[in-house]
């Protein structure tokens, strides 16, 4: 299951590497008391499930490309056996460093044969992040060797080895990155003087790096872990949102609705606030503007209106209007002068008809939404009151 | 033949005295809300006759859309965006008060009760890492019990020391040519979380940054892109060392390369005091596939001093890493000689520990939990 090989696909395809590492061989379980010794660190019961999500979208729903190559590397805690059965059998080998580099070798080959195809990188796990191009991540057997990080691997090395260079012109330059990890600034990292951490790939001087290759980190440094256990981390939750809701424009040509590395952040960043997760995702590398789906029509598009003041009186209607000035159904089945409401991306105006009103029904000016918003969108009617008598 | 377009001017009545004016983003969308132009206020933009909802987007996320704008072929319209519904932030103030005075008088006693002092510091604080890179001028250091300030244009940069229970935090304050910044600074007790706000007295500048502070990608690109390729739009406004540093690091962030090895070249020429001007050379050089002539500029670097702004510590690091690397196999291809590599493999140690220490929340540059830096 781990595995999809389909490198026949015509024209250009994704090829996708996967990682989840929960069930860490030599760290204390989750609760227990973890020293400095083993980085006050501990295993964890979600990165595998999330990495598993992942792969399920990509293999049941897909990207903008079809896919060619897809590598799936895991290590599940009990607790997540527990909740999905599928993890047991999801891999041929437990996400090891030497399970990781091999399977990143294989990954790479298979997307340096095609400037034209695209590749999906996903980690899930321990890792702490340097600045906002590189972090160190941490595999299944972390701490296993006298060397401390022998067992992790670098994005700075991963991302640098994907770059177009004489021996791999064709490689593709089309490159996403996922990092959901906690990024906390370790403590114990910074106690070495120079942290070497083993390359995975060797390194060469690129070509002109034409690439479009962001990298999204699952949470700002000092933050604490997002993961949950038993069930997906919250940044798995809000990516495969963002994939299937975060569009902001249509194509000029096609008319379908983009998902490009920028509106990706924006979902994701507005997933983060509307849970109140007290953190943003960062995102550095080679940004660019690289479409990872489209979209058939506008998404759906969470707003909330709010009418001052609050004691309109009765009667009094307050409707949403799409841009053809048709009201949008039950938007507001309670008459409240503060609501929230669900809309397909579009243009949209907000009608108030009340008795108290000078002159009624008022209608605001309109406004594109092309993305959810967390701040209402608020219209002071107060100045059209009529006097009190 | 292909029917003319017409042209949109777009004027905004930005409030006088606020924390944002000048260039803000504008967006023209047609009846299928796709986006047929991106530009900025008091600029022009040529669309196809048509019907056009027209929005103006603050950093805050508010906005403003006029909404059937009709155009003839041929026609040149000026349209005015209102601004009246929208709030704009009011320019950061010191509180330069007697209390304050009296409170600078009694430094020591209050710094024992309120457990975190803070410091002036001015001058390239990296070139001590380097023995023999030889400042020319001596780093100094001035204590203050303020925790806002206005700090006017000097060649020496200036960072923010806030020390509590010896562990000491640092924070740059980008100030431009011949102007000041006003910075206004707290570290939470009981989170760590710091918190810096910086007014450039700018309000092209301060909405360039709150746009990159925002995450507002699009907006930040659209106003660096006019920035870099039309020099006629900002011929006529006040220059600023650091609005054409902060537009070159967002196009670089973009990818979008365009223009940006005059750009870059002329920052490093013309604004040698300002360390940020030679990271976004140094990356764009890299990312061209320059790298003897990346590395030439990167080990000028300790002499520079450290990037005001955060992805300029990121890219100098990860540069640094890559070439010290590659130089320790022996396989560089970079023409450098022993003593050059020697540097490299210094300048990586230091970037690598300073971007380890970077405060990810912020733009600008802030180092936490590091070592003193201290005057020799």
């Amino acid at each position: 299951m781990g595995l999809v090989v389909n490198n026949n696909v015509p024209g250009a395809g994704v090829h996708a590497l996967i990682v989840g590492v929960s069930n860490y061989l030599n760290l204390p379980d989750a609760g227990d008391t973890s020293s400095d010794e083993t980085w006050n660190l501990n295993k964890l019961s979600s990165p595998a499930l999330s990495a598993f999500k992942i792969f399920e979208f990509l293999t049941t729903v897909g990207l903008r490309l079809p896919l060619k190559t897809v590598r799936l590397l895991l290590s599940p805690s009990p607790a997540e056996l527990q909740v999905e059965p599928r993890l047991a059998n999801a891999t041929p080998t437990r996400a090891s460093r030497a399970a990781f580099t091999a399977m990143a070798a294989e990954w790479r080959k298979d997307a340096s044969n095609n400037a034209e195809d695209m590749t999906f990188f996903y980690f899930a796990g321990h890792g702490t992040q340097r600045g906002s191009e590189d972090s160190v991540l941490m595999l299944d057997d972390f701490l296993t060797s006298d060397a401390s990080l022998n067992e992790c691997f670098e994005m700075h090395n991963l991302r640098s080895g994907m770059a177009p260079t004489p021996k791999r012109p064709n490689i593709a330059l089309t490159q996403f990155y996922f990092v959901d990890a906690c990024m906390d600034r370790n403590a114990k990292l910074r106690t070495f003087l120079n942290p070497t951490v083993p390359q995975v790939f060797g390194i060469e001087l690129s070509d002109a790096d034409r690439r479009e290759a962001p990298m999204i980190f699952s949470t700002v440094d000092g933050t604490i872990a997002l993961g949950r256990s038993r069930k997906p981390s919250h940044f798995c939750q809000a990516l495969t949102q963002a994939f299937e809701r975060g569009a902001e424009e249509p194509n000029p040509v096609t008319e379908k609705w983009s998902v490009t590395a920028t509106t990706m952040k924006n979902a994701l960043d507005y997933y983060y606030d509307k849970n109140k997760l007290g953190t943003h995702v960062t995102m550095g590398s080679l940004v660019g503007s690289p479409v990872i789906r489209h979209l058939a029509g506008p998404p759906d598009v969470d707003i909330s209106v709010e009418v001052q003041p609050d004691d309109l009186g009765l009667p009094c209607a307050i409707d949403v209007l799409d841009e053809n000035s048709i009201a949008i159904a039950g938007c507001n089945p309670d008459a409240k002068t503060k609501f929230d409401l669900t809309i397909k991306a579009g243009f949209y105006r907000v009608q108030v008809n009340s008795g108290r009103l000078k002159s009624t029904p008022f209608r605001s000016k309109g406004r594109p939404f092309m993305k959810p918003t967390l701040d209402p969108w608020t219209h002071n009617l107060v100045p059209l009151l009529k006097p009190e008598s | 033949m292909a029917d003319p377009k017409a042209t949109l001017t777009f004027k905004l009545d930005t409030p006088p005295n606020q924390r944002w004016s000048g260039a803000l983003p504008i967006e023209v969308r047609d009846e299928k809300l796709i986006l047929r132009a991106r530009g900025v206020s008091d600029d022009s933009l040529e669309v196809p006759p048509g019907r056009y909802y027209v929005t103006a987007l603050l950093p805050n996320g508010d906005q403003s859309t006029v909404d059937g704008v009709i155009v003839e072929a041929g026609e040149n319209k000026q349209l005015n965006i209102p601004l009246s519904d929208v709030v704009f932030p009011a320019t950061l103030q010191t509180t330069d008060t007697l209390s304050d005075s009296l409170w600078e008088i009694s430094r020591p006693v209050t710094q024992y009760f309120f457990r975190q002092s803070f410091a002036i510091l001015r001058g390239n604080w990296l070139a001590e890492k380097f023995p023999g890179t030889g400042s020319q001028v001596p780093l100094k250091r001035e204590p203050t019990t303020r925790s806002n300030l206005d700090i006017p244009f000097s060649r020496e940069v200036v960072w923010i020391e806030i020390e509590r229970s010896k562990r000491y935090n640092y924070f740059a304050v980008p100030v431009d040519e011949a102007g000041s910044t006003t910075a206004e600074w707290s570290l939470d007790l009981k989170t760590d979380k710091l918190t810096v706000n910086l007014d450039f007295h700018d309000g092209e500048l301060n909405s360039l940054l709150d746009f990159v502070e925002k995450s507002k990608a699009n907006e930040a690109r659209s106003i660096s892109r006019t920035l870099v390729t039309r020099p006629d739009y900002y011929a006529t406004k006040k220059q600023s060392p650091l609005r054409a540093t902060l537009g070159a690091y967002v196009l670089i962030r973009a990818n979008q390369l365009d223009g940006l090895d005059e750009w870059t070249s002329n920052l490093v020429a013309s604004h040698a005091w300002l360390p940020d001007a030679l990271a976004v050379r140094v990356e764009y050089l890299a990312r061209s596939g320059r790298h003897p002539e990346a590395l030439k500029l990167l080990l000028e670097i300790p002499k520079s001093g450290t990037p005001l702004f955060r992805s300029g510590i990121s890219y100098l690091a990860d540069r640094a890493k890559t070439y010290a690397s590659l130089g320790a196999e022996g396989k560089s291809g970079l023409q450098a000689s022993a003593a050059d590599m020697a540097r490299l493999e210094k300048i990586s140690q230091v970037f690598n520990d300073l971007a380890m220490a970077l405060d990810m929340s912020l733009s600008t540059s802030a180092l936490r939990q590091v070592p003193a830096l201290k005057p020799e």
